[in-house]
């Protein structure tokens, strides 16, 4: 225990560790907010920057800058409506409507608060539970991620606003928009035309840029004369009482952050989609409508996203494997400072373990003091006048999507995704099933077709499968209830 | 289940029948191509999504025209509601920006799209669209391209 | 008054700035050698495989040889087409790399595209990846002609952990099937983590896969070596047999591997290969880079130019054929004039 407590400390004694940690956190959190530089990219070139270092400062360095990452991505969903990374996509659905409403400062507090939250709940699970929690998310089958997917896509009943065709539109046009390209599991080529650019798809960042950056520029142009709401910058931290009151929600929506992180192949993005059904599910009333500027889809976004984290850890950690793409990037680190990374990492290189969680916990509380300072500034963008801001968002939604892989055409996508957005918006489609579909519609098509494999395309068999294991009972029983509900709701 | 009393004595918006119209061909022309993938060759064949996918458009891109025919349109012209003559200007010159990126590159297309726009919508004169322009620039540029070594496009129009 | 403010705050920024950014442009001024300014890198996989793994492995080891820096872009898509499209249709000035993997040699024949290393120059074949076939411990299966003589004992109900066409899996999947009766129910995965997982956690039965990948799952005992899928004992598994040992016919297809390497456009100036090629053997004879290799369960091939051509021209002739032969193919190995092992 004593040992383990050192090895959790390393990071806190040593001012050039503590310094490299906080670095990565502040620089983490411009690399989030910024859209096109997603954590991914900035741990791949911290790979060949910390070459030379030791590796404890490499990864002290990376895991700042990946806590400081997924929070900052809520900068820009909450003040300009883009989300900086795939996983504030949820961030933006209420915090952009508070930002509209005058209250970006207030939603700024709030989400760093709440990303701490979460952060934390991420860690003290990764810490107390890690063995645990790998050896579970093992158990899930190809169905069961099918399942959790099915569950995710049900969201699209809460985020069609006035019509649930529409909104069943938008997500379908989602999921057709991601299964352009080839299949993963066949090489077959889907929507291409024969055009080898289509081969790769659409980047869903440039997408997401698009519907939601580019499209709201067009519908700000209808307002070009209203002068900018007067931001009430008065009042920036949430109250104790506050966060008291959402804390068991906080504290739910963090679990479920956790273990989605954990999941192989499930990060943030997916995490925060979870947590904002969930949310939206057991809340009677909110303070305001959904996707209105309500406190608690920013919180469940919020916490989720960044307990996905600690959650992305706990298989890197335990098993060697990557818990999502960072991790993925961090293992391949390891693999070049001359460390092993699997099963066997926790007995032969012990202090790893502790160490990350001890840099990790830094840089949580890191985002609570960056994080809370210079949001006046911040909020002052959305103060500025619009002539100038609507140009200059469109510039950098231009160059973020071309950051992403130095593509042009990703450009033209972004550009379309925006146009069509617009019009969607205008005659009373939502925007945000569509990046529903586009995230989820992947993850359906093979782990969907992944089950239908190994059952032998044996429709009967398929099905029993679902209710023959205990995690997928429970996950069908979930979709029954909630598909239930849903229909109960909409009939009183 | 779908249908709420409140949508159905809506009056539509200039075009909101054209547009649900175009969502269903869009929707019949996704459908021929996700048959067209592998049809209905196995349970897990690659079209078997993208079919499901198209299947829901479909079906709901027509209750929405069916919802949408019947309504009567408000007292505003198409161009007025959707496209005044500020956002066709704003869209077309952001387009041309986008077509022109890969020819005259990232510092000099952007240049001039900013310079344009702002002089156009802000209306303060040309010196605060230029020092505008040129700051933007300079911040955008030094943070993606010399902190993060992001390549940007580069003029490639004397080459 | 508040206008003025802002005018002259603008100014000082922009004098600060335009300051900063000729310094940087002055510093990158042309001179007349190769290279005279910063090299692009192109990334056929996505961050955190192992060709990009690779990629970023060796690039601080080239950078000092070349006195500038290569900046490494993960560009993925089409199995790794797009970007060799991409670098191709580049101007063959060395400025832009191709770091991939061994994917563009079977474009042809799966249809992709008809770009594959013919039409570049080999800077570097850095080295290659050693199979192995894994099982779990909870089955029953020792050796691979244990796992063989079960699978024609019970065909089509062993799955076989996948990762599409063209992969490693899959081919060496073709190589048992080209033993004879070989029905297993494949179960494609997106790369080795995601199948390994699936291993661990028993959806899967077997699992052809990378040693990278797979090196410390065996170590602990989560997971079986059934086979080495090479032609002698490598020394990081010392006890598990080559598969030659039940199966000598396998000896036609050996050494096969996944390989990665470093390539420019064909076109390019003789003294940018020279340069290029010297800089990345100098990089590939570490021996930091060496035993970063062999931890990574690979063997250093650094070979380039002419020797890295004819083992290219013998991994595809063996691999597309094979494929063929398994019906995995679109367009038949002839047709780009690829000659049978």
């Amino acid at each position: 225990m004593s040992q383990a407590f050192e090895y959790f400390s390393m990071g806190w004694v040593d001012p050039y560790l503590f310094f490299l940690t906080a670095l990565g956190t502040f620089a983490g959190i411009y690399v989030g907010a910024i859209p096109g530089l997603s954590v991914t990219m900035a741990v791949s070139i911290l790979i060949s920057f910390t070459f030379a270092w030791d590796v404890n400062e490499a990864l002290a360095l990376m895991a700042g800058v990946f806590m400081g990452g997924v929070y900052g991505g809520s900068r820009t969903a909450i003040l300009l409506n883009i989300p900086g990374a795939p996983s504030a996509v949820v961030t933006a659905l209420d915090g952009y409507p508070l930002a509209k409403r005058g209250e970006a400062g207030s939603a700024i507090g709030l989400s760093t608060v709440m990303s701490f939250i979460g952060g934390l709940i991420g860690i003290i699970t990764l810490m107390i539970a890690a063995p645990i929690i790998s050896e579970f998310t093992l158990m899930f089958a190809p169905r069961d991620y099918f399942l959790l997917a099915i569950l995710g896509l049900l969201l699209v009943g809460a985020l069609s606003g006035e019509s649930l065709a529409k909104g069943i539109f938008c997500a379908a046009l989602g999921v057709t928009l991601g299964m352009i390209g080839l299949d993963p599991l066949t090489a077959e080529e889907r929507f291409t035309f024969g055009n080898l650019e289509l081969t790769g798809g659409v980047p869903y960042i440039a997408a997401m840029i698009g519907f939601f950056g580019i499209a709201e520029v067009f519908v700000q142009l209808h307002h070009l004369d209203i002068k900018p709401i007067r931001q009430n910058l008065e009042k920036i931290l949430p109250s104790w009482k506050l966060v008291k009151k959402y804390l068991p929600l906080s504290l739910q929506t963090s679990g479920i952050g956790v273990i989605v992180g954990a999941l192989p192949g499930t990060g943030g993005d997916i995490a925060s989609l979870l947590a904002y059904d969930h949310a939206k599910r057991i809340t009677k009333d909110p303070s305001v409508p959904f996707g209105e500027g309500a406190y608690e889809g920013l919180i469940a976004a919020e916490t989720a996203n960044n307990a996905a984290v600690g959650g992305a850890y706990i298989p890197m950690l335990t098993l060697g494997m990557p818990g999502d793409a960072v991790t993925a990037v961090m293992i391949g680190a390891l693999f070049i400072h001359g460390i092993q990374p699997g099963p066997l990492m926790l007995t032969e290189t012990p202090h790893l373990f502790w160490f990350t969680v001890g840099n990790l916990t830094l840089a949580n509380l890191c985002i609570l003091i960056f994080g809370l300072t210079g949001i006046k500034l911040f909020s002052k963008i959305v103060q500025c006048p619009k002539g100038i801001l609507l140009p200059i968002i469109v510039v950098l939604s231009v160059v973020g999507t071309y950051a992403i892989q130095n593509s042009v055409v990703d450009i033209y996508w972004m550009f379309g995704c925006g146009v069509l957005g617009y019009f969607l918006k205008m005659y009373g489609y939502q925007v945000a099933p569509i990046i529903l579909g586009i995230i989820l519609g992947p993850m359906i098509d093979v782990s969907y077709r992944r089950a239908a494999l190994s059952v032998q395309n044996d429709i009967g068999l398929f099905f029993w499968e679902f209710l023959s294991n205990p995690i997928s009972l429970i996950l069908t029983a979930s979709v029954f209830l909630i598909l239930l509900n849903q229909f109960r709701n909409r009939k009183t | 289940m779908t249908s709420q009393p409140k949508s159905t004595k809506r009056t539509q918006i200039p075009g909101e029948l054209v547009f649900a119209c175009l969502l269903l061909s869009l929707s019949l022309l996704i459908a021929f191509y996700a048959l067209s993938i592998s049809g209905f060759s196995s349970m897990s064949s690659p079209g078997s999504i993208p079919m499901l996918a198209a299947l829901f458009m479909l079906v709901s891109s027509l209750i929405t025209v069916i919802k949408t025919t019947g309504t009567t349109t408000k007292n505003s012209t198409f161009i007025t509601r959707l496209t005044p003559p500020i956002l066709l200007f704003f869209a077309s010159i952001s387009l041309t920006y986008i077509l022109v990126i890969d020819q005259l590159g990232f510092l000099i297309s952007s240049g001039l799209f900013l310079f344009a726009s702002i002089l156009a919508l802000y209306r303060q004169g040309p010196s605060i669209a230029m020092l505008v322009s040129i700051n933007t620039l300079a911040i955008i540029y030094i943070i993606f391209r010399l902190i993060f070594k992001v390549i940007l496009p580069e003029a490639n129009l004397w080459e | 008054m508040k206008k003025s403010k802002l005018v002259l705050w603008l100014l000082l920024t922009s004098v600060t700035v335009s300051g900063a950014a000729f310094v940087h442009f002055t510093l990158e001024s042309p001179t007349t050698n190769y290279p005279t300014r910063n090299i692009q890198g192109i990334i056929m996989w996505g961050a955190g495989g192992a060709t990009d793994t690779m990629s970023r492995a060796i690039t601080p080891y080239v950078e000092p040889q070349l006195n500038k820096e290569i900046v490494l872009i993960n560009r993925s898509g089409g199995a790794g087409a797009i970007s060799t499209k991409y670098v191709h249709n580049k101007k063959p000035d060395g400025y832009t790399l191709l770091y991939g993997a061994e994917n563009p040699q079977l474009h042809g024949v799966l249809g992709l595209s008809d770009i594959d290393y013919s039409e570049f120059y080999a800077v570097n074949v850095l080295a290659r990846g050693i199979s192995v076939i894994v099982s779990h411990p909870d089955q029953p299966w020792r050796s691979l002609k244990e796992l063989m003589d079960d699978v024609k004992a019970r065909p089509k109900e062993i799955k076989m952990g996948s990762t599409g066409p063209g992969g490693l899996p899959y081919v060496v999947g073709a190589m048992l099937g080209s033993e004879g009766a070989f029905e297993v129910i494949p179960v494609p995965f997106d790369g080795d983590g995601p199948a390994i997982t699936a291993l661990l956690g028993g959806h899967v039965d077997f699992l052809p896969s990378g040693f990278t990948a797979t090196a410390e799952h065996i170590r602990s005992g989560r997971l079986i070596a059934l086979a080495v899928v090479n032609d002698k004992e490598i020394s990081l598994l010392p006890s598990v047999p080559p598969i030659t040992l039940d199966y000598p016919s396998f000896k036609k297809f050996l050494p096969w591997g996944p390989f990665y390497g470093v390539f420019i456009n064909k076109q390019a100036p003789r003294n940018v290969k020279e340069t290029l090629t010297k800089a990345f053997h100098h990089g590939a004879s570490n021996p930091q880079f060496i035993r970063f290799v062999n931890d990574f369960g690979a063997i250093p091939m650094n070979i380039s130019g002419q020797e890295a051509d004819e083992f290219l021209r013998k991994w595809q002739s063996v691999t597309t054929w094979l494929l063929h032969d398994a019906g995995a193919t679109k367009k038949s190995p002839t047709i780009f004039e690829i000659p049978r092992p």
